[in-house]
């Protein structure tokens, strides 16, 4: 029996373990910070300077071995399941609130006169003026404190954040990292509701499933036809494909058997008698 | 597709469409772009089709058929492109009566239903198939074309740099959308922004990720993000080197092409070049005494850009642009990285003075070294002027004035052969060695004797070759400079024959011959002679730079030096090497450094740099000739005959001498028709000793080293082999021909032809026809009797006479077989005589006088049986100083 220590009651009063999961959301950093990134530095930061150390520890712990088991960031809300030692996983909240109508309007206009917002986004960073965008319209892009979000959770814990809340923050973050674009999502503004007004402009809709023209169509549906480009093209003729099946090689595999051998298998003779008349036509 | 569509809309199309079409379809059909395809219709009918599947490149010459970019009508080229190419490719399959599958009985599977109506004139397939699975494997296949359609969309952001024109400093950086399936195909970002142009939908969105990578790689163009739709921003003019340098590799690991100018590998940087002050012209005699590879020429530092040296204006203008802190700049059309450290460098340098021998100065002109190393600037190179610009600029070769024949040679030279001469004669003036390498037979020895005429200097000419031809260069002296004093310096009785010692009578001479051999030997003696010029013969015999009778050479000095060889390079470059260490020293550098340099490059690498680079540096001073050149053969007579006259070794001139006190001796007893017998069987077995005491012998043992003929016979075979020629071999001895044939196949690897008496006539037949084709044995062996007349041997182009048949007629006749009609280049006759034997005598008799031999000689050698003994003695005696040691 191992001798008994001054906290052991305490000890035994949060001695709950967690119910081990499988397919967790683990994050990445398996030691160290939680947040690698600036952007998602700040909001690790508004959480631990409210948070108890002890319970963002275990926080941190859930979050690394995979206790979190979803996370679903909708606008002006985070959704998330974490597994503690009830067979239930408890589910939480995170909700902020969500700019208004005018408020959008503006950031619209301040994001659509510059490209730099969305080229960084793309390029899988935050803006660092982004803030500033949000800032002019009268709203947070980070949350200022703790106490401005609403978070809630199943558990019984009667401390908020708990250690399921700071586990969820944490691989939001982690995620964040990553994936700037899950900010303004939890903003309220999607990666396509961004997008959209700059492809719509350039003339190009992501394509249709099922394009309307043939497969083999070189120019997508409805796009505008790159006419006069290159000026020197006099429609002469490719290099020949040695061997005369080549252009299958250019495909995936076409996984359809024919009297248990591959279709290809059966359509080279084809390109071979195409191609033999071919020149013995001596064309 | 719709077969509706196409007549719906084709009004909207000009006339000519369908030619257009049908052109662009059979472009598909010949590269073999197509594949099969399937489209079941809301009706639920099937129909098999042969889709084009174009290229990357094809997708400007799909877009000229398309009036507009409406949806209607890229719907309606693509059926119409589409029907084409399917009829196209369905009508040959037909044609053939392809199936591309056995009939079997039953019911289809979709799958086979598809495969069969491929082939089918109808491509409308059977109601009888499962309409379900056939949409099922519609969409299979559709995906399947798709995966290889080249649709447009993989798109990259592409920094383009455009140096400002006339006026400004600033450069643009264009920004471009570059397809990658087809990375010629350049869109201008602008075009990306408003739609004009379309890469595919996921273009705006990688041109915006790039443009974001971009700003965070290289933050000085974040600005560029400031801007609702960019399409170019400026960079300063001082800034774009440094930023090329930095990032560039940088964001081309990102995934952003970077496009500089096209000159920007070759900018010029500001560097030093040394510009020497030789004077003299190639053409001109006015360098005195020669100058030598190790004379002084004095050099001046120059400032320069690349290879061209700069004035004080434009250094003036780089300093300028140096202040203004540009990074380039235009100097007389050419961009330069303007660097202020290379400015203040060549500031301090500019001016001075240096001195470098001849061979450190052609080095540093061919990039091998440099005349100084600094470290603060680059050294570019060197720039001479007369003779010395020549040996650089390669120009040499065309600038050397040729000379024609020179009083006192005797002979006339062969325009390919005044321009050897005037080669030969210019280096040595300069006092520079020089290597002929011209190929066998076209006339090395006659060019050497003509350059001692026309380079006179006075002072004794050491002339060193194989013990083989010394008699033939003696000849060769005799014939073409009868005026000049030859001293052969060979033999055991050398040194005591004569009375004065050998450096005084090697002073009084022009032209001392020795061998290789003796050269080693007697290297002190040698040495101690004021040459004012060598010559080597044969100068691979110099190629082993380790071996004695090298280094013998290279200690005996003269500032003229000339190496004389058919195949410089036998086997690998350290030969060359070491024969150009011989006549011109530190050229090549060290053979360490040569291996480094050229020889392992070269040889292991294959590195056509390195050729180049040896090539340059050696050809002022290696003077190669083919017979195949069209300088050349125009030149060259139809049959060039030359008679070599080759040294008896001391056995056979024991056994030659042994032979001649038998024939006096019974001559002189006999008379009659048995006096005749016993001196003709005499002559004969004078002939076999001089081929071969083997020969002569008939008693079996070994051939090589025994023979001055043979020894002969196998160099002139070495180097027909090597050239690639064939070879007709005479003798008159059915019997040594016998022993040659097998001993040559030994020697030299190749399969060897004998024909002679014995051979029947289908064989021989069979053996004519193979020594004509090119795969055939490169040497024939014919014997004088079997193959004298009658036989068509053009593939030959060089004739060996073994031995010596007394009647001109005859030998040419057997000449003939390979000199006549049909022979498309020169023949090269060898006629092969041993030294001071009856064979030379007669064959002096026979040159001097030919047409009064042919009548005294008649059509024999019956002559010779009715001199009397006495002359009889003097014809056939041997004459010992011809004996090799």
């Amino acid at each position: 029996m191992a001798k008994r220590r001054w906290d052991d009651r305490w000890q035994r009063y949060t001695e709950s373990v967690p119910i081990p999961t499988r397919d967790g959301l683990a994050t990445s950093k398996q030691r160290g910070a939680m947040a690698a990134s600036w952007w998602s530095r700040r909001f690790v930061d508004v959480l631990e300077s409210y948070g108890l150390g002890a319970r963002m520890q275990r926080g941190r712990k859930y979050a690394r071995t995979g206790q979190v088991l979803s996370l679903d960031v909708r606008a002006g809300m985070l959704v998330a399941q974490v597994q503690g030692s009830r067979p239930t996983p408890y589910i939480l909240t995170v909700a902020a609130e969500s700019p208004t109508v005018q408020q959008w309007a503006s950031v619209d206009a301040a994001l659509g006169a510059r490209v730099g917002f969305v080229a960084r986004l793309l390029a899988g960073e935050v803006p660092p003026d982004l803030e500033d965008v949000f800032r002019a319209a009268a709203v947070d892009l980070f949350p200022a404190s703790w106490s401005t979000l609403d978070a809630r959770c199943s558990c019984p814990d009667w401390e908020n954040p708990c250690k399921h809340i700071a586990a969820a923050m944490y691989v939001f973050a982690d995620q964040l990292d990553d994936d700037p674009w899950l900010l303004l999502a939890w903003r309220g503004r999607t990666r396509d509701q961004l997008l959209d007004p700059l492809r719509a402009r350039a003339g190009g809709v992501a394509p249709a499933s099922g394009s309307a023209i043939t497969p083999w169509w070189p120019f997508g549906d409805g796009a505008r036809l790159p006419f006069g480009l290159r000026a020197n093209h006099d429609g002469a003729l490719g290099e020949a494909p040695d061997p005369p099946d080549a252009v299958l090689r250019r495909l995936a595999t076409l996984d359809v058997e024919v009297r248990g051998e591959m279709v290809c298998d059966w359509l080279v003779v084809a390109y071979e008698i195409v191609c033999d008349r071919e020149t013995d036509a001596g064309r | 597709m719709d077969a509706r569509a196409a007549t719906a809309s084709s009004k909207v199309i000009g006339p000519d469409l369908d030619g257009r079409v049908a052109d662009a379809a059979r472009v598909f059909l010949e590269s073999g772009r197509f594949v099969p395809g399937l489209a079941v219709d809301e009706r639920g009918r099937a129909r098999s089709w042969w889709w084009p599947l174009p290229a990357a490149g094809d997708r400007e010459l799909i877009a000229s058929l398309c009036a507009d970019s409406s949806v209607e009508t890229q719907r309606d080229v693509a059926l119409r492109l589409a029907t084409a190419v399917d009829a196209l490719v369905r009508g040959r399959l037909v044609d053939a009566g392809a199936a591309l599958l056995g009939r079997r009985s039953g019911r289809r599977s979709a799958p086979e239903a598809w495969l069969h109506s491929l082939t089918q004139p109808d491509p409308w397939m059977a109601r009888s198939v499962d309409v379900e699975k056939l949409g099922a494997l519609e969409r299979v296949v559709v995906e399947w074309v798709a995966s290889g359609a080249a649709t447009s969309g993989r798109v990259r952001l592409c920094l383009r740099f455009v140096e400002p024109g006339d006026r400004g400093d600033d450069w643009q950086v264009e920004l471009l959308a570059q397809d990658l399936d087809d990375p010629s195909l350049l869109v201008s970002a602008a075009q990306v922004w408003d739609g004009s142009v379309s890469l595919g939908p996921s273009a705006v969105e990688e041109m915006l990720r790039g443009l974001g990578r971009l700003a965070r790689l290289a933050p000085e163009l974040a600005s560029v993000l400031d801007e609702p739709e960019p399409d170019r921003v400026v960079i300063e003019g001082g800034a774009v080197v440094a930023f090329v340098r930095e990032r560039a590799a940088t964001l081309t690991d990102a995934g952003i092409g970077v496009l500089l100018p096209s000159w920007w590998a070759n900018r010029r940087r500001l560097a030093l070049r040394a510009k020497t002050s030789s004077r003299g012209k190639t053409s001109g005699s006015t360098v005195a005494g020669g100058v030598g590879m190790d004379a002084l020429v004095s050099f001046e530092w120059k400032a320069a850009l690349g290879d061209r040296t700069i004035t004080r204006a434009e250094l003036r203008q780089l300093e300028a642009a140096a202040e203004a802190k540009q990074s380039l700049v235009r100097v007389r059309g050419d961009w330069v990285e303007v660097r202020p450290e290379d400015i203040a460098a060549v500031r301090a340098h500019l001016g001075k003075r240096g001195e470098a021998t001849v061979s450190e100065v052609l080095r540093a002109g061919m990039g091998l070294d440099s005349l100084d190393v600094f470290d603060d600037v680059e050294v570019s190179g060197v720039d001479a002027t007369g003779w010395l610009r020549d040996l650089l600029t390669d120009a040499l070769h065309a600038t050397v004035n040729p000379v024609a024949s020179p009083d006192g040679f005797v002979g006339v030279l062969r325009p390919y052969q005044e321009r050897g001469v005037g080669w030969l004669a210019f280096l040595g003036r300069l006092g520079l060695g020089a290597c002929l390498a011209d190929d066998m037979g076209l006339g090395k020895t006659a060019q050497l004797i003509a350059t001692l005429i026309a380079d006179p200097v006075p002072g004794p000419t050491l002339v060193v070759c194989p013990v083989s031809v010394l008699g033939n260069w003696e000849r060769e002296l005799t014939r073409f400079a009868p005026q000049m004093s030859v001293l052969v310096h060979h033999g055991r009785d050398r040194f005591t024959r004569h009375r004065a010692s050998f450096l005084k009578r090697a002073r009084r001479v022009d032209v001392v011959l020795t061998s290789y051999s003796l050269v080693a030997r007697d290297v002190d003696q040698l040495a101690a002679v004021p040459w004012v010029r060598f010559a080597l013969d044969e100068a691979q015999q110099v190629k082993n730079p380790g071996a004695a009778q090298t280094r013998a050479v290279r200690s005996i000095n003269a500032p003229r030096r000339i190496a004389l060889t058919g195949t410089p390079v036998e086997n690998n470059l350290s030969e060359l090497w070491s024969i150009m260490h011989v006549l011109n020293p530190g050229l090549l550098g060290s053979a360490r450094s040569f291996r480094e340099t050229f020889a392992i490059p070269i040889e292991r690498e294959h590195d056509a740099e390195a050729t180049e680079r040896l090539r340059r540096i050696t050809a002022p001073f290696v003077l190669r000739r083919l017979k195949s050149d069209k300088s050349v053969i125009d030149d060259l007579p139809d049959k060039i005959e030359t008679t070599e006259t080759c040294p008896l070794t001391r056995e056979q001139a024991t056994l030659y001498q042994a032979v001649v006190d038998d024939v006096v001796a019974q001559s002189e007893e006999a008379d009659g028709i048995h006096r005749r017998g016993l001196v003709l069987a005499g002559l004969m077995r004078l002939k076999q000793v001089c081929n071969h005491p083997a020969h002569f012998l008939r008693d079996g043992s070994v051939l090589p080293g025994r023979s001055g003929k043979l020894t002969r016979t196998e160099e002139l075979l070495d180097e027909i082999l090597a050239e690639g020629d064939k070879v007709l071999c005479f003798t008159q001895f059915a019997e040594w021909g016998g022993l040659l044939a097998p001993y040559f196949e030994r020697r030299f690897g190749v399969e060897v032809g004998w024909l002679h008496g014995r051979v029947t006539r289908p064989k021989r037949e069979l053996m004519v026809d193979r020594f004509q084709i090119p795969d055939g044995p490169p040497v024939l062996l014919v014997s004088l009797k079997a193959g004298g007349t009658g036989l068509n041997l053009t593939a030959a182009s060089h004739v060996i006479h073994l031995d010596r048949w007394w009647n001109p007629a005859v030998e040419d006749q057997a000449t003939d077989r390979a000199y006549r009609i049909g022979q498309k280049r020169t023949v090269f006759v060898h006629k092969l005589v041993s030294a001071g034997t009856v064979e030379e005598r007669i064959d002096a008799m026979i040159t001097a006088k030919r047409a009064l031999a042919e009548q005294v000689v008649g059509s024999g050698e019956g002559w010779i049986t009715e001199l009397s003994t006495d002359e009889l003695r003097d014809v056939i005696a041997l004459r010992s100083d011809a004996v090799e040691e």
